[in-house]
Order: structure tokens, then sequence, then C-alpha cells
């Protein structure tokens, strides 16, 4: 009988969708692009948040987004509706954007035409966080009526995005959503993470967001 | 929620195994060693059940798949203690001053760590 022989490995894991994404961001960086992952849960104000930072963003920078909703078009279609091209992914059933995907997409797009791309993910906590993209920074958007324990119950995505937008903060008032404890338990898995508090309905938070992004673009761009 | 982003990763990880084996020139997998920190939302049954069938008619099909999971690391704030810590609840303080500002050092680790052949 064979003897079975131990080969140590220690190889990452998705070290493929590793470097694709790298060479995503350098051919970005080239191109002077900047690219933010946006995620959160089906459901999050992904869309809306996006059309408002559109209609802010959308004069002075050269913007596209690439939607990554599992089926429908619905998304890209709002964002055409502003006079933004949108690039609709279809994902059939995966639960996120790889880097593969993206690199796809990309590959549509004459990037050195563009200043900022905003990714929208597929809505969920859990798998995109996992799959590194190339994007210039990570954002999360947790909108108040999901709760406060998220970040106690999905900690991988809060360790790993750069900017956490909490949206839908017009549902603060009456609820029991404590605001002080959340940024407690965000920043004890990431204390470097930068917070923004935002309604869409009020329109709250959202140019202190704006002027955030605008010198990332302009940071990127220069 | 369908935990198919084991799928994604299950096919990356019997990518790198068969890689792997076939440079060792090995007849057939028999097991595969996979560390994950504990901040990864991952299950060893989907892993397994992915890999079935994926790896059917390869030369690991049949492997069995063990997963070892490692406790997320945190470093105290306040005298750089290094300890492990649950950081899905509230209760994080460290053991040796009773600090409870902490910070990440590890948790997020994910690899194949060895595979045996025959």
């Amino acid at each position: 009988m064979d003897k079975v022989r131990l080969i140590d490995i220690k190889e990452t894991i998705l070290s493929d969708n590793r470097d694709l994404a790298e060479q995503i961001r350098s051919n970005l960086k080239e191109n002077k692009v900047f690219m933010l992952n946006m995620m959160a849960s089906p459901g999050a104000g992904k869309t809306t948040l996006i059309i408002e930072t559109l209609r802010r963003l959308k004069d002075k920078y050269k913007v596209a987004v690439i939607e990554g909703d599992i089926e429908s078009q619905v998304d890209a279609d709002k964002v055409a509706a502003e006079g933004v091209s949108a690039v609709q992914l279809r994902t059939g059933g995966a639960c996120h954007l790889d880097a593969p995907m993206l690199k796809e997409a990309l590959d549509t797009l004459e990037l050195s035409a563009l200043d900022a791309l905003l990714i929208e993910n597929i809505g969920n906590l859990v798998c995109p966080a996992e799959f590194d993209l190339g994007e210039s920074c990570k954002v999360v958007v947790l909108s108040v009526p999901e709760g406060d324990d998220k970040a106690l119950k999905y900690p991988l995505i809060f360790s790993v995005c750069d900017v956490l937008v909490i949206s839908k903060a017009d549902y603060l008032a009456g609820s029991d959503f404590d605001l002080e404890l959340l940024v407690e338990r965000v920043r004890r898995l990431n204390p470097s993470i930068r917070i923004f508090t935002t309604s869409c309905k009020t329109g709250a938070g959202l140019d202190l967001w704006c002027s955030w992004l605008s010198d990332q673009i302009e940071a990127a761009t220069a | 929620m369908t935990p198919i982003h084991e799928l994604a990763i299950t096919e990356a990880v019997l990518k790198i195994v068969l890689k792997y084996a076939e440079d060792n020139k090995a007849a057939r997998v028999v097991s595969i060693h996979l560390q994950a920190g504990e901040l990864r939302d991952l299950t060893e049954e989907w892993i397994q059940r992915y890999f079935d069938y994926l790896s059917r008619e390869t030369i690991a099909e049949g492997a069995k798949i063990s997963l070892t999971r490692i406790p997320v690391q945190v470093t105290c704030q306040g005298c750089q203690a290094s300890f492990s810590a649950d950081i899905r609840t509230d209760k994080i303080e460290c053991p040796e001053c009773g600090n409870d500002k902490t910070e990440l050092t590890g948790g997020d680790e994910f690899l194949i760590e060895s595979i045996e052949v025959i």
C-alpha cells in the first residue's frame, strides 16, 4: 500500500482573486481613477445613497457606476436616469462580486476618461467582505432599521472597511438603536474607520460624506 | 442565507490543492487541512459538500476536509498585552490590566495548511 505523504502548503486561499485585484488597483492608479466598493445588506439604501451622491458629484467629476445586483436591471436604470453611465453585472446566483467580474466590467469602460467609479456590491454582509476588487476604498452602509448589533454579527465586514455610512438616520428618533454603542462596537473592530451618519430622506450628513469623497477623488486624480 | 460563498472559496481551494498534488506527483489526495480565523464566516460542512461535488473525477475526489478555526487575537491599547477574544460579544476586557480598548491583530487568516496525498 502506498504511503501517505504530508505536503505543506501554507498558501492563502483566494490568492488568485487578490492578485487580479492588485492588477486592477494598479491599472486604476495608472489611469487616475478612484474606485469605491459599496457593500451593505439588501435594503440598506445603497442605491439611494449612490443616487444622492451622484447628484452632488456628477457635475464636478466624470463618474460611472458598476451595479452588481443579482438579476435585475432596476438599479442600473435608476443610475442611467441621472445621466450617469452604469454597467450592470449580471451575477446570476452569485452572492458577491469578485475580481474577475470586476475586470470584465472595467474592460467595457474607457478608464482614462473617468475620475471615479462607484461599485454597488451585491446586498449581503457576509461574502462581499471576503473579496478584494481592487478598489481604492471599501464602504459599508448600515441602515438604522437593521439594528446596532450588526457589528457583533458580521465583524469581518466592519473590520475590512475604511468607511461606515450609517443610513436612514431619520429612523433614529423613537427607535432603540443605540448609535453610541454601535460606534463603540465598530471601533473595537476597526479603530481607524471613518463614520458618517446620513439620511437620504432629510439630506442630513450627505454633504459631509460627499465632501470627504470629493477629497478622495481629488487625491486619486491629482 | 444559502452558504454560497463557500462555493467560490471551495473552487479556489480545489485549484490550489490540485496544483500541489500534481507538482508532487500524487496519485490521490486523502485529506486537506484548512485554517480560518474566527472572523471568517465559513462552515466546514458546506465546504466539504461543495468539495465533494467540485472534485468529482479529479485526483482529489473523496478527500476529507478539516477546518481549524483560529481564535481572534486582539491587542490591548493600554498595556499592549495580546489575548484571544470573542468579538461577537461586548465583553472584551484585557486580562492583564482590565482595559476595554483593544485592537484586532488577527482572526482573518485563511489558508490551506497542508494536504495528505498518496
